[in-house]
């Protein structure tokens, strides 16, 4: 939390303040950072792929012909499947870290052990879940 | 000072509301999702496939229609106060951050548009 920047020194006084991302790299990070980053980042990509879902949604609706192609598109353009995969990845972490997020919020899973093991829970769950949307799509 | 500069670019005056706006939005973002897999597997375990005419039954009612707007909305309000809270952690010039959000707006503004174009298209 303390920072040598002195950039910062004249706000010492205002309590906790956020670290800078050159920082970031040198820490250590706990289990429920990675948890909390990769929501934060999942999220970023989701707010990126925006145009994407609503390309897919314009696709699919608009004819029988071109609802084909995307079906077939996941056969023939891998770039289709990736940004697809990409999408409904981040979108499953998303959504459980979120979950999580809101168990938080509510008061659970806030003590050193629940939050260490909801943490790995996450993760393990993340990671079948985007392996298996992988299979699916493949 | 610092607090009252970036409450401009939030998507209300307070933080509070923002945090609530997120989550319930999220909540409900979520309930849609839940409902419209469940409506699209429940057609693929009973017929195997998913094809045009079932997508476009699905789509082609008043529900659908309203409800996933009102999802492209609260997906577009929860981002905004995602992408804030982000640029405001990580952008430090102000300047730069009020071009971004300026850009953002319009960008999401375009989409919202668009997603009713495609709706009732």
């Amino acid at each position: 939390m303390v920072s040598k920047n002195s950039k910062n020194n004249k706000r010492n006084n205002l309590g906790p303040r956020n670290i800078s991302l050159g920082n970031l790299i040198r820490y250590c990070f706990p289990i429920m950072a990675i948890v909390s980053i990769l929501h934060r980042a999942s999220g970023f990509v989701l707010f990126l792929l925006i145009p994407f879902m609503l390309y897919l949604l314009e696709k699919l609706k608009s004819s029988a012909a071109s609802f084909a192609q995307v079906q077939s598109g996941f056969d023939h353009c891998w770039v289709l499947k990736i940004l697809t995969w990409i999408l409904l990845s981040a979108l499953w972490y998303h959504l459980i870290a979120g979950v999580k997020h809101l168990f938080m919020d509510l008061g659970f899973l806030e003590e050193k052990e629940s939050a260490k093991i909801s943490s790995i829970f996450i993760l393990i769950l993340g990671f079948i879940g985007i392996v298996l949307l992988g299979a699916w799509l493949w | 000072m610092v607090s009252s500069v970036n409450s401009i670019t939030g998507l209300t005056k307070s933080g509070m509301k923002d945090w609530f706006i997120q989550r319930i939005t999220a909540v409900l973002m979520a309930a849609y999702l839940i409902i419209l897999i469940g409506f699209l597997m429940n057609h693929y375990f009973n017929f195997g496939n998913l094809d045009y005419v079932f997508f476009m039954k699905i789509f082609n009612t008043l529900f659908f229609k309203i409800s996933t707007f009102i999802f492209i909305l609260f997906l577009l309000f929860h981002a905004w106060i995602g992408v804030w809270t982000i640029f405001t952690d990580y952008i430090h010039c102000s300047v730069l951050r009020g071009v971004l959000f300026t850009l953002i707006f319009l960008v999401m503004l375009s989409c919202a548009l668009w997603g009713a174009v495609i709706l009732w298209s």
